[in-house]
């Protein structure tokens, strides 16, 4: 090879580093190796190591052209990303250099700008603007086409990168890999095609590497030319259609089949509606003679957008009702099935033109500023159902009476199963449109919520077990559909109702003996019963779905069942629900595992564990949830959100504020582009948001989430709304601990009221404004009010499921029962607290410091030093693995110090006494270092 | 700065600097010898692993065997319980070295691309052969381990390493012929040695400047 070009073009020399650790790519892995190394090993900072003058930060990976680092740049203090170009093994350094520098001439909004070109001794680098949004490939894998308006959002992305690559062309370059993987994005979402390949040469190289290592993916992509070492522009062509093809159809177009000469790729059956008129564009890209292509993939990306416009000027079209069947049959994408066509009114009487305007009436009539907001919302969530609707009949109508590949039966059963999806449909509309002030906010959860019509291809006949007797098998069929009915609303109709009419309809199901259908009816009773709290009622019915569905031998119902009995089993720690998770582990291994399945198992779990106090282990079941969401690319959904929010939660419980606040603040940004910005579950989000921003100090910021939150759930639910309630509490509690308990006070007794009027038994709300209460009277010095206070919220939370609510209250209690002198009530109040807590949470929970430092105050007042000190050192040890603010800490360690005192120990209070110092002086807390002081000097009189 | 067994007993009392001046004069073999076997981040665990146990058994290194022998010594040992640890999941049968090449137990190396075509072919050869036959030849067309030394190594009797080259090598030039079709003329024992990674010629690099 040429080493004289590759020397005269190295003008740019690093002179950092020894020469002979320096050759090459490899020679930056090994410095960086080396200086990892040194860093651990002998905990040395380790020297920069560089490419010319830019600072290695990281690794970011390997590609067949060289390895790509993240560095900083000091000359514009910023960080770029550089390829190193393996020294040139089979191609002279200068032919890649110059290749590198057209490509830094290229500047196009969807190609990746290059900075600037150069060589470390006879490695080439390319130093790049740095993508860290992920690329397309996972942008795609989130965003699988199922539907016709998925068709339009994916081919948006691959028309931008398609772009980037044709201004690449007209550059006179060839990519030669082009990939989703090879497309990256910018956190902004933009798009941008990266990794050029350079210098022919090398594109041999590449794929007998990628055999050997079997790496492999590559030659996916690749025109069966370019496996001879050809590859011009055309070749880009083919790699782009391979990639939208893919995207499109979710296969690739010549999977199991050769790709050199084989027949033109047809889309597989079952697969996304895709206008004919884009695939065949795509299939003309794939012709195996490059001459057959379209001439330029400029053309072929014309033709692509020509097609796309088509087809969207048509649904406008179809979705106003104008266009009966005119044009439909485009839709048809590879046959020409008469008998297949869609019938437009298919849906009547569900989804039609009188229903959307009642619709729109029930929400311009709520007269909600945030209904307003979500009527477009859910109007696109039903249409896109329909859509899917329609396109699953004609599948299956295709199927049996085209491709003759299903049965009659089975196209019946299909066909069954589709009209019950109709129902489901027109019972979403219908309960959209019927639904209460409180349950219109769940109008979009409802109609993203209905059952997938998808599911209907390959679906199980029920009516097979239907009595023969036409009069009885009518009775069965209306309670079935009843059934489908209640189900698909089950967010939008009222609990109490559901319930009373469900108990009418499991008793005629049993007298028919149709365990099947009393499994579902029970488990939607049980569902109801959880959501009204009456958890003995709905375990119940868990218990009797169960039952009823092992009678019929039905596996499918069990997975959800047993879930379900999960959250709602007694028990405060847990434990017992848990053990329910095998059950429902084996239950679904039985039908199958799948994400969906296992993400609502995993957020159950999470539920049970939060509920429970056990916080961190909620988190991991949390995110074992989302995962399993992301692995069904559906982890921006309302279920996804939902999880998030909960995790947010947990996140609090276990003390992370800063983690809960930026899950909380995560959640808002996605919830209000879902749902709107007024709805109710943002509102929701705000509370839980400020909430976290009260435990990190910014109380301005979070009086306004408070406000906000309070103000939105008002104009959503009327006045007389527990949650506005819940606002008015957390806003009174936040003014109160921000230093203004009489505003703060004021706020709660307007909450107190509100809950007072709408009444108020077992009410979680209705205490928790109680408990603020008592700590604004603990404020303005009123203790004996805020005692009784606190007492009564002990009583209050004395049989509520979540024990910890108990525990707080019942330390609450005792502490002010401590101020005022009661030091009998006090420690009887405190050791309840701890026994509850050792109970839910176990023996060594964090939480515990609390009532033992109470505990130990008690104690110390009453001078029984011995027991108080085994509780102090207790509550500190607590502290040591759990910090909480150093003032509070020093508090603890100064009680502690005075406690040893007490036991005439003045040589174990003196360490104690000065680490209680150092901590009010972290706090700068003059006042208690001024006790502190006093102690010490306590201290060393005894010990004199 | 003395000799390497002065040094591991100086990090041993706890002085770093001589552990940092051991590190870097053997850092590039242990490099080489990992980096024909694991990924990345792998190596860089290993070598960790390695170093960290050496100066952990510093009063068991007498000084009668030479320090490279106890270092690759380590090495070897702490490269077969990584791959044992993990390919555990399955539950399989323990994993025999004199049988099994990293190739077959997936294990991909940390990259040669740099690396002449003719010499990846050598190196890829190499991964595909039993791993004990994998390091007595690295080791010995590399390192220039002599027979004690790789008797030492190897764990095996200093009789036996004569013939265990010689079937490593005649592993290597079957599966040569295997893959390309053809008996391999070439002399394979340059062949191996010119395969050697390249970089940091010699055992003693200079340590990174700063």
């Amino acid at each position: 090879m040429d080493d004289s070009e590759a020397t005269s073009a190295s003008s740019l020399r690093s002179s950092v580093l020894p020469r002979s650790d320096r050759d090459g790519d490899e020679g930056v892995d090994t410095q960086l190796l080396r200086a990892r190394l040194q860093e651990r090993l002998f905990d040395e900072a380790p020297a920069p190591v560089r490419i010319d003058r830019f600072e290695v930060l990281q690794r970011l990976g390997e590609g067949g052209m060289g390895v790509v680092y993240a560095v900083h740049d000091p000359r514009l203090d910023r960080r770029v990303a550089v390829k190193l170009l393996h020294p040139g093994a089979d191609v002279p350094t200068a032919t890649l250099l110059g290749e590198a520098r057209a490509l830094a001439r290229l500047s196009h909004p969807h190609v990746v700008t290059v900075y600037e070109v150069g060589t470390v001794d006879d490695a080439v680098f390319l130093a790049m603007e740095y993508l860290d949004g992920g690329t397309l490939a996972d942008w795609l894998r989130a965003h699988p086409v199922r539907t016709r308006g998925d068709v339009a959002r994916v081919l948006g992305p691959l028309l931008a990168a398609g772009r980037g690559l044709a201004a690449a062309h007209a550059a006179g370059l060839v990519h030669r890999d082009f990939k989703p993987s090879n497309v990256l994005r910018g956190l902004d979402g933009r798009l941008k095609v990266a990794d050029f390949g350079l210098a022919r040469a090398r594109v041999g190289s590449d794929l007998a590497r990628g055999e050997t290592t079997g790496i492999g993916g590559t030659p996916a992509y690749m025109a069966p030319e370019q496996f001879d070492g050809h590859a011009d522009a055309r070749a880009d062509q083919f790699a782009f259609c391979v990639c939208a093809w893919e995207a499109l159809f979710g296969v690739r177009p010549h999977a199991g089949t050769a790709v050199l000469g084989g027949d033109p790729p047809v889309p597989p059956r079952g697969a996304a509606p895709v206008p004919r008129a884009l695939w065949s564009a795509l299939r003309r890209g794939l012709a195996p003679r490059p001459d057959d292509r379209w001439p330029s993939l400029e053309t072929l990306l014309d033709a692509l957008q020509r097609a796309q416009d088509r087809d969207r000027r048509r649904r406008r079209l179809a979705i106003t009702g104008l266009a009966a069947t005119v044009g439909l049959a485009v839709w048809q994408p590879w046959r020409d099935a008469t008998h297949c066509e869609r019938d437009p009114a298919a849906l009547s009487g569900a989804w039609d033109a009188q229903q959307r305007e009642r619709l729109d009436d029930a929400f311009v009539r709520s007269q909600r500023a945030y209904l307003d907001e979500a009527r477009g919302r859910v109007v696109t969530a039903l249409d896109d159902f329909a859509e899917r609707w329609h396109a699953a009949r004609q599948q299956a109508c295709e199927a049996t009476r085209v491709h003759h590949e299903r049965s009659d039966a089975a196209f019946d059963a299909s066909m069954r199963c589709l009209d019950r999806r109709r129902d489901a449909l027109a019972a979403v509309v219908q309960g959209v449109i019927a639904a209460t002030d409180e349950r219109a906010a769940h109008a979009l959860d409802a109609a993203l919520g209905l059952p997938a019509p998808e599911g209907c291809h390959d679906g199980l006949d029920e009516t097979a077990q239907w009595p023969s007797d036409p009069e009885q098998r009518a009775k069965v069929e209306a309670l079935a559909r009843g059934l489908d009915e209640t189900e698909a609303a089950f967010m939008l109709i009222a609990a109490d109702d559901a319930l009373r009419r469900l108990a009418g309809v499991i008793e005629e199901l049993e007298f028919l003996q149709q365990p099947r259908l009393v499994a579902r009816a029970q488990l939607l009773s049980c569902r109801f019963a959880q959501r009204v709290d009456e958890i003995a009622t709905a375990e119940r019915h868990c218990r009797a779905a169960l039952l009823a569905a092992a009678q019929a031998g039905d596996d499918a119902l069990a997975p959800s069942a047993w879930t379900q009995l999960m959250r709602v089993a007694d028990g405060a720690s847990g434990d017992e629900a848990l053990r329910y998770r095998l059950a429902a582990e084996a239950a679904i291994a039985r039908v199958g595992e799948t994400p969906a399945r296992q993400a609502q198992l995993e957020q159950s779990v999470g539920d049970v564990l939060a509920r429970a106090g056990r916080a961190s282990e909620g988190v991991a079941a949390y995110e074992q949830a989302l995962q399993w969401l992301a692995r069904d690319g559906n982890d921006d959904g309302a279920t996804a959100l939902s999880i998030r929010n909960s995790l947010g939660a947990a996140l609090a419980n276990q003390g992370d504020f800063a983690g809960a606040r930026a899950a909380f603040e995560d959640v808002l940004a996605r919830q209000q582009t879902l749902y709107g910005p007024r709805h109710p579950e943002v509102a929701r989000t705000r509370m839980n948001l400020g909430g976290a921003l009260v435990r990190v100090g910014e109380f301005d910021r979070a009086i306004d989430e408070f406000e906000l939150a309070g103000m939105d759930l008002e104009a959503a639910y009327g006045v007389s709304n527990r949650l506005v309630g819940d606002a008015w509490t957390a806003m009174g509690a936040a003014l109160a601990t921000a230093g203004e308990p009489e505003a703060g006070g004021e706020w709660i007794e307007q909450a107190l009221a509100l809950f007072e009027r709408i009444g108020h038994d077992h009410d979680r709300g209705y205490y928790y404004a109680l408990a603020q209460l008592g700590s604004v009277l603990a404020r303005l010095g009123e203790d004996e009010s805020s005692a009784q206070v606190h007492e009564r919220v002990v009583a209050g939370f004395d049989d509520h499921l979540d024990r910890s609510l108990l525990a707080q209250a019942l330390t609450n209690a005792g502490s002010m029962r401590r101020v005022l002198g009661d030091l009998d009530a006090a420690r009887t109040h405190l050791q309840r607290a701890v026994e509850v807590l050792e109970q839910t949470a176990g023996a060594d929970a964090p939480a515990l410091w609390q009532p033992r430092f109470r505990l130990g105050q008690v104690e110390l007042a009453a001078g029984r030093f011995v027991e108080a000190s085994a509780q102090l050192d207790r509550a500190a040890a607590i502290l040591v693995q759990h910090p909480v603010r150093p003032s509070v800490m020093a508090e603890v360690e100064l009680d502690r110090a005075a406690a040893w005192l007490g036991r005439a120990d003045a040589a174990a209070a003196r360490p104690i006494a000065e680490r209680a110092g150092a901590l009010a002086d972290e706090a700068g807390n003059a006042s208690l270092r001024e006790e502190i002081d006093a102690l010490l000097a306590r201290i060393d009189h005894a010990a004199r | 700065m003395g000799d390497d067994a002065e040094l591991l007993q100086r990090w041993h009392r706890g002085d770093k600097t001589a552990g940092n001046e051991l590190f870097a004069r053997h850092f590039p073999a242990l490099r080489r010898f990992f980096r024909n076997k694991v990924g990345h981040e792998e190596a860089e665990d290993l070598i960790q692993r390695t170093m960290l146990e050496t100066v952990r058994s510093a009063p068991s290194f007498r000084g009668e065997a030479s320090f490279r022998t106890f270092i690759f010594t380590i090495a070897r040992r702490e490269l077969c319980h990584h791959i044992r640890r993990k390919h555990r999941k399955g539950n399989d049968a323990d994993i025999d070295f004199s049988v099994s090449s990293l190739e077959a137990l997936g294990t991909s190396p940390s990259g040669f691309a740099a690396q002449k075509q003719d010499h990846q072919r050598i190196l890829a050869a190499l991964r595909a052969i039993p791993l004990d036959f994998q390091i007595t030849l690295e080791l010995h067309y590399w390192e220039q381990l002599d027979g004690k030394e790789l008797a030492e190594v190897l764990g095996i009797a200093p009789g036996t390493v004569r013939s265990r080259l010689h079937r490593a090598r005649a592993a290597l030039r079957e599966l040569l012929e295997s893959r390309e079709g053809a008996p391999a003329t070439e002399d394979l024992e340059s062949s191996i040695t010119a395969a050697r990674p390249r970089e940091s010629s010699g055992n003693a690099a200079p340590p990174s400047g700063h």
